[in-house]
């Protein structure tokens, strides 16, 4: 099943190849994986998605608490959690089928955000069933290139990761 | 002030008597300053690994931190195995690294190579030192996540140019930001003792099992008066072994794959295990005996990370293994004795006996890996605890004449006794050198069977001797001489013991070659 964990992390060189590390030395699959800074500069926040049963989720999370950077590790709600991933993606796009793409994209509430004789870029949020249905449609007009953020997600309402305990 | 300098002060601060090691283009300017210090004694091996199972062994045994130093590229990659070694075992060291200025760091220069990249999975942590301001702080912090909670080793990597650079005042005092490691363990709730407790009081056959964390809690006595409690058999994992004296009647050994027939027999009869300070290594092999379902588990740990890690248990209890033990004893209901079986009934070499009647309860016995190991871990009459060493986890061979240096080391006044394999020795005899330089009285037995045993017991199915027999080995009591050491080519008991006590008598080291074919 997947998991989506919050680790927040020193701000450090190092520090993710520590996580990651961790990760492929214990055999658990990282299915997305999305790092950058949080509300505080001295501090990263990674959020890991681990397709993994409750044993393997409880072996990670403790595992991870002794790397010496890693100040805290949350795994969010799998009801009640909100989780975005941002997709680029950049398609073949003539005149002759411009106006097709751009009335798909904006169904699917995503932004023409580049534009060339040849090419359209789209820009696209929201889970991962929208943008896969997004993917879906543009294959008709040959996607060029995709790149993905990774998953971010934070948990709904007051549940939220405070710093209060550490200092 | 230089780099090096300071460094060697901050290791004073932190108490440091003796650091091991081996120099090199890099690291020389910590050797230099090392030389100058009045407060520490530095013991040069023949071999950085060498180095690094003698500070492991130093500190398994002193209760302090050991400290080890290499230099860049092969002296750093030379350390990797005593690294993981003090990893698997759980043993506080602290490794010291030079590195090639920072100005080359990854062009490949030479003798570098990324020693905190390769051990980050083999330490609790690696710092690199990119200024002469962090170095203080690396240095404190590196000796705080050695020593905290679950202990282990830790490696500080020097680029050559912040040894020889000047440090300034300001710099020399610094303040760790570290967690606090040792917060982890929070105070056991009396609710979860009284659901072990109930476990403990339904059970009709409980047993314990002890394993190498019990040491740094020293938690036997308190094992022992819960056994008798409850009337448990107490085995204890191979990292436990010596930590119950052998003549106690509730002892039954070390279970598992190479393990004594008594433990396993408990084993398989038991209903319940109380796992204390062990995290079910497959070598301990306990999952046979669980998988089924007829035996509950509780599982007691400083490390939250270990429950669950390999099996599911009934009940947890993270805490300290000392504490929570005396707690449980105050809860728990007298059980009928259900187990017969004694360990002191097994069959053992008599060498065994003889090393006991010649140096008593106080020696050290360390060992090596293989069949010797095995001999001793299931055989030695240990009474008094913490005098047995061996590497546990990652199972070196060539572990133990370093690890023995490090013993007589910091307990120049008690007998060392290392009994290791004709396989075994050929990987670390190298270390006679430091051993007579140093002039260590260390008695090293050579359980000569010819061939590596272990490997052999695997083996035996294929019928194969090439890959098991050692053939070309030479006469190890010759090989003691060549490096003006004692050596002994003996066969009985009788013989070890008239050779023994004329080298115990003058304190100095000798090779006994024993001859077991």
């Amino acid at each position: 099943m997947l998991k989506t964990i919050s680790v927040l992390v020193d701000n450090k060189a190092g520090v993710l190849a520590r996580v990651t590390n961790l990760f492929s030395r214990r055999g658990y699959n990282i299915d997305s994986l999305a790092v950058g800074t949080a509300d505080r500069t001295d501090v990263s926040r990674i959020t890991v998605i681990v397709d993994c049963d409750d044993r393997i989720l409880d072996q990670i999370v403790h595992q991870l608490e002794k790397l010496v950077n890693v100040r805290t590790v949350k795994v969010l709600s799998d009801i009640s959690n909100v989780t975005r991933e941002l997709v680029l993606i950049k398609v073949k796009a003539p005149a002759s089928v411009r106006n097709d793409i751009i009335q798909i994209a904006e169904v699917f509430r995503g932004r023409i955000i580049d534009i060339s004789t040849e090419t359209l870029t789209i820009e696209i949020t929201g889970e991962e069933h929208k943008t896969t249905a997004l993917m879906d449609m543009l294959k008709v007009y040959e996607i060029l290139e995709v790149a993905r953020t990774g998953k971010v997600a934070l948990d709904r309402g007051m549940e939220y990761i405070s710093y209060k305990d550490e200092e | 002030m230089n780099g090096a300098k300071f460094l060697v002060k901050l290791l004073e601060e932190h108490d440091v008597d003796t650091v091991f090691g081996y120099p090199g283009g890099t690291v020389l300017p910590v050797f230099k300053a090392l030389y100058a210090s009045k407060k520490i004694r530095n013991i040069r091996t023949s071999h950085e690994q060498g180095a690094a199972h003698a500070a492991d062994g130093y500190a398994r045994t002193s209760g302090k931190t050991g400290v080890c130093i290499a230099t860049s590229g092969p002296g750093a990659t030379n350390l990797v195995t005593g690294i993981a070694n003090a990893y698997m075992d759980s043993v506080p060291v602290v490794f010291i690294t030079a590195n090639v200025p920072l100005s080359l760091i990854g062009t490949d220069s030479f003798q570098e190579v990324d020693i905190t990249g390769i051990t980050m999975s083999v330490t609790k942590h690696s710092f690199m030192v990119k200024s002469t301001e962090e170095l203080a702080l690396c240095v404190h912090e590196a000796f705080k996540i050695a020593e905290s909670g679950r202990k282990g080793p830790v490696l500080i990597d020097i680029p050559k140019d912040i040894l020889v650079s000047n440090v300034p005042n300001k710099f020399m005092s610094a303040q760790s930001k570290l967690k606090n490691l040792n917060a982890a363990l929070p105070d056991v709730s009396q609710e979860v003792l009284l659901s072990a407790s109930r476990l403990i009081d339904e059970s009709k056959r409980p047993l314990i099992l002890a394993g190498g964390g019990i040491k740094e809690s020293n938690a036997s006595e308190s094992i022992l008066a819960l056994a008798k409690q409850i009337n448990a058999p107490v085995c204890s994992s191979l990292m436990a072994v010596g930590e119950f004296p052998y003549s106690n009647e509730l002892y039954v050994g070390n279970p598992g794959v190479y393990g004594n027939p008594t433990a396993n027999s408990a084993l398989e009869k038991c209903d319940l295990i109380i796992a204390i300070g062990t995290r079910f290594s497959n070598r301990t092999a306990i999952d046979k005996f669980v998988k089924d379902g007829s035996c509950k588990i509780v599982h007691i740990d400083t490390d939250r990370a270990e429950i669950k890690k390999i099996i599911e248990p009934d009940c947890y209890i993270v805490g300290d293994a000392k504490n929570t033990v005396s707690r449980l004893i105050e809860l728990v209901k007298p059980h009928e004795k259900w187990f017969d079986g004694s360990v002191k009934n097994e069959e053992r070499d008599d060498i065994l006996e003889a090393v006991h009647e010649m140096f008593g309860d106080d020696a050290y016995i360390v060992t090596d890996v293989g069949m010797h190991q095995m001999w001793v871990a299931h055989g030695y009459p240990f009474e008094k605890r913490g005098r047995f060493i061996t590497s546990g986890g990652l199972g070196t061979m060539g572990f133990g004449l370093g690890a023995a240096i490090g013993i007589q080391i910091a307990h120049p006044d008690k007998p060392v006794i290392l009994i290791t394999g004709d396989g075994g020795f050929l990987m670390d005899c190298n270390e006679l050198a430091t051993l007579k330089r140093e002039n260590l009285p260390i008695i090293t037995i050579v359980v000569n069977n010819g061939q590596l045993g272990m490997i052999k017991t695997i083996m035996n199915k294929a019928r194969s001797s090439k890959l098991t027999s050692i053939k070309g080995a030479p006469r190890f009591s010759s090989l003691a001489r060549a490096f003006n050491i004692k050596g002994y080519r003996v066969k009985t008991k009788s013989e070890f013991l008239k050779y023994a006590a004329e080298v115990n008598e003058k304190r100095i080291p000798a090779v006994f070659d024993l001859i077991r074919r």
